[in-house]
């Protein structure tokens, strides 16, 4: 008897626009969330929350990343501020964004559970910048629209022993 | 009735709170901590009737407070609003003492569920 499949990183991907979707109409109030394309590349220039995932089998962060004022409008959307509301603060945009984030990671783990049960998550870091590519990271991407609003959710896979010891990849200013 | 609220995120804190409201709880007093080291002086200092309280956080996590708080047999209700809830986490949290185990995204309607029979 075998146990679970390890998962790909389509496996991640997958549950976490299903967590985006989740997060999207359940504490956003938006309609959903349609996939526009895939990618296997992080984006440039976008800004968005990081929380690391960690478990027996993977090193991971999930992120949703997009343009600084669409974070504006989906941390506004969380509070149930509008558009006539002033823009959030720097800490309180981070905190808002980050939160989403955070749940979209449990609602992620939940719906991995079975195939991983020793899934444990970090805390929420916003990054007004980009990833850089290294040796040992793998990624995947999904463009989605939420609502009226273009966002990337993002999987980062570390691979090589000792980052994922440490968990940790370089952000670098955008 | 006296309910604290704790969460590291000032964002969510609001959320709990215009929850609260919304699912007819707006009269009773509520407080804030960021954490669980902040969230135990409030309790020492002054007893709250319940605490509603986030599970990942610096500093102390919402297992560690509330295990602090029966250790200490403060005698306050004590249920998680987290984003996570395996039936790991909920079969913990109840062993632990927790009453109930909200998981986000929440709803309304579940807000009222889990709070009316203790609340009433």
């Amino acid at each position: 008897m075998t146990g679970p499949q390890p998962l790909s990183l389509r496996d991640w991907l997958d549950a976490l626009v299903a967590a985006t979707e989740e997060v999207a109409v359940c504490a956003l109030g938006l309609d959903g969330v349609k996939v526009l394309e895939l990618r296997d590349q992080p984006p440039v220039g976008l800004a968005g929350s990081y929380l690391a995932v960690l478990s027996d089998q993977a090193s991971v962060h999930v992120a949703l990343v997009a343009r600084i004022e669409d974070c504006q409008t989906l941390g506004k959307t969380l509070l149930a501020l509008g558009p006539e509301d002033p823009p959030l603060a720097p800490a309180d945009l981070a905190d808002a964004f980050g939160e989403i984030v955070n749940i979209l990671a449990g609602s992620l783990k939940s719906k991995l559970a079975d195939r991983d049960a020793t899934m444990r998550l970090g805390l929420p870091i916003f990054i007004n910048g980009h990833i850089t590519p290294s040796p040992g990271l793998s990624t995947a991407t999904a463009r989605l629209k939420l609502g009226s609003i273009e966002a990337e959710a993002m999987i980062l896979r570390t691979s090589d022993r000792r980052a994922r010891k440490a968990g940790e990849f370089l952000a670098v200013p955008g | 009735m006296r309910i604290l609220i704790v969460d590291d995120s000032k964002a969510m804190r609001a959320i709990v709170m215009r929850t609260l409201r919304q699912a007819g709880y707006g009269d009773h007093k509520v407080e804030e901590a960021g954490n669980g080291v902040e969230a135990l002086k409030a309790i020492r200092a002054s007893a709250p009737d319940l605490v509603l309280c986030d599970w990942n956080m610096p500093e102390m996590n919402g297992l560690e407070l509330l295990q602090a708080i029966r250790a200490e047999r403060a005698p306050v209700k004590f249920g998680f609003v987290t984003s996570e809830g395996s039936p790991e986490m909920r079969k913990t949290a109840k062993e632990s003492g927790a009453l109930f185990l909200i998981a986000k995204p929440f709803t309304v309607d579940g807000f009222r569920a889990a709070l009316d029979p203790v609340i009433s």
